[in-house]
Order: structure tokens, then sequence, then C-alpha cells
């Protein structure tokens, strides 16, 4: 835990922290917390106070939900190609090389088709935790073998 | 460091080595200091910590200088975790006030991406491990940039990062080089040298 000190700063009109009691800037009336982290606290447009249990779930949430969003995006980035070949054939009414293409890469469409189904189960999780301690036994991570 | 010597193995001070432009870092070791320093052009600070989630650098800063930091920490991050660490300007969070943005690569995958963000304050690295970052204090454009090895226990594994977080307020006086914040305890030190 460390002390904090809250204030609206008077030029910005923002909330400011100062983690040393002598960085609050003269003339301002501060209040003092006890805090694991000084994005604990917040303004809500009428006081300064600490966050709520459930305001810090829904700040991990989207935290969580942005990992998990730039994670599945690196991992089909890899295959991105192969979708950008059929597109290409399906333009063309190619339908015969766009059969060819999906047997050939039928193994990495398959994946695609998992890390979609992966990306799904884990929005919900992380949508349906209930605790910050479920959330962030929460782990981003698609391991091969559930592509099997 | 390289140290001249004259003919006879002694400390080279002539005139023909030393140049006003050629010095080596004075270290200066601000563990536990209560006051902000100085900082000269030429010098180290030196600041170990241990078990800390805070850890003030106790420098004084102003506009027109410029630093570059090493972070080397020692942690074992708990199961399921990974955060950002910060170095808070004027020892102090200023809500939304820094644009983040970075790429990276990892063990869970070998595309590079990258990523933006809103801050509270300077993010120089993720999580543990250890991180190079230059300090450009001009109060019209405040900036951090970091090379980082970033490592979390969770989703990325081991990563190496480039991250840039600019302050976007262009008025305030950055005169305290700061307070390092870690999301959990952490151990190891931090090197400050003061480059202009």
């Amino acid at each position: 835990m460390m002390k904090v000190w809250a204030y609206i700063h008077p030029e910005l009109k923002i909330l400011c922290c100062a983690l040393l009691q002598e960085s609050i800037p003269d003339n301002v009336e501060a209040i003092e917390f006890e805090v694991e982290n000084p994005n604990d606290i917040v303004y809500d447009g009428s006081q300064i106070r600490l966050k709520t249990q459930d305001e810090k779930l829904q700040e991990l949430k989207a935290q969580k939900l942005s990992e998990l969003k730039t994670y599945v995006t690196s991992l089909l980035a890899q295959t991105d190609y192969i979708i950008t070949k059929i597109a290409e054939a399906q333009i063309q009414n190619d339908t015969a090389e766009v059969e060819a293409l999906k047997q050939k890469y039928s193994t990495q469409l398959q994946q695609r088709e998992a890390i979609r189904a992966w990306n799904e189960q884990m929005k919900q999780s992380i949508k349906n935790a209930k605790s910050l301690d479920e959330l962030l036994s929460l782990e981003i991570k698609f391991e091969e073998t559930q592509n099997a | 460091m390289i140290v001249p010597l004259n003919g006879v193995g002694v400390l080279d001070l002539s005139a023909t080595y030393v140049k006003s432009s050629v010095y080596t870092f004075r270290r200066v070791d601000l563990t536990g200091a209560t006051s902000d320093y100085n900082l000269q052009v030429g010098e180290e600070a030196y600041i170990s910590f241990s078990n800390a989630t805070s850890v003030p650098l106790r420098i004084a800063t102003q506009s027109g200088t410029y630093y570059e930091m090493d972070l080397i920490s020692f942690v074992t991050l708990k199961t399921g975790t990974g955060a950002a660490i910060f170095l808070n300007p004027n020892n102090t969070t200023y809500s939304n006030a820094f644009t983040f943005m970075n790429v990276y690569i990892n063990d869970g995958n070998s595309n590079v991406v990258g990523n933006k963000n809103t801050y509270n304050a300077f993010r120089i690295t993720w999580s543990g491990a250890h991180a190079r970052v230059y300090i450009h204090n001009v109060t019209v454009a405040k900036s951090v940039k970091s090379l980082a090895h970033m490592w979390d226990s969770s989703s990325y594994g081991c990563a190496i990062a480039i991250e840039l977080t600019y302050w976007n307020d262009t008025s305030t006086a950055w005169t305290s080089l700061g307070t390092v914040t870690f999301p959990q305890s952490y151990s190891g030190y931090i090197l400050v040298r003061r480059l202009a």
C-alpha cells in the first residue's frame, strides 16, 4: 500500500495524484488516500474517490479484451495471405482455383477456425468473470493442441 | 570505461588527451535520497530498491535536458499477471495526459504487432526484465522512449519492444524526473545518466 494525494489540477482541470506529499502544488487542496496503485483513484465529476471493485473489474475486462484482440489479430495475420489468395480467385470466378486453394491450405484454414472459436470462448470468459482474481487467472494464450 | 594512461601507466590528464568534451560518468548514489539532486551532464545516478512498488528517483530536471536510464529488475511475477511500469513525472499522475504507442514481437507468435493507448504517466516497459529508456524534457515536447526486454508470466512470455510515450500537455514544466511505479513489489536498480 502507498499514500497518494489526489487533487484537481488548477490549470489542466484534470485529476492528479501526487506520489510524494511535497509534490502537491501550492494552494491546492489535496485528499490523502492509501492505495495499492495510484490508478485506483477516480474523479466521477463530483468527488474524488477510490474506484469500486466493480469499476476496477470493468477496467481490467476492457484491458483484457484489448489484449485478446491484439493477440488474435497477430495470430490470424500469419495466414492472412491464404485468405487473400482465395479472395482473389473468387473475384476472378475461378471456382476450381478456390477449391484447390482450400485443399492446399486446409490445415491453416482449420487452425483459423480454431483460433476464432477460442477467441469467442475467451471473450465470454472475460465478460463473465466475477472477480479480479478470476480475470487475472485467464491466460490469453492459444495452444496449438486446441487446433487438433 | 576507457581510462587514458600515459607512457608510465599514470592517468593522462595532459592537454593532448583531456578536452572539454571528454568525460567519464561520475556515479552518484541516490538510494534513499530525501530531496531532489541536481544531476549534472556527465553524472550517473544509481538508485537501488528492494520489494518496492514505487521508487522516487529524486532527480531535479528542467526544460532542455536529456537523459538515458536503465531499469534492471529482479522479480518473480505473480501467475497470470503482467502490467505496465511507469515513470510519473513530477512524482504525479496526470489523468489520461499521456499517449503511448509501441511495437513488439514475443514468444507467442512471430509477427510484429503494435499497440496504442492512453495512460496517466509515461509507460516505460511492461512487467519484468530490463529496459533502456531515453528521457527528453523540453516543456513543449516531453517524451520518453524505451527499448525494452519485457517479461509476462501469462500471455506473451518474453518480448522485445520499442515504446514511446509523449505527454500531451505542452505547458506544464517537468521539474522533478519523477517516481517509477511498479505493478507489484520489485527489486533491482536504476541508473540515470544525464547526457544534455
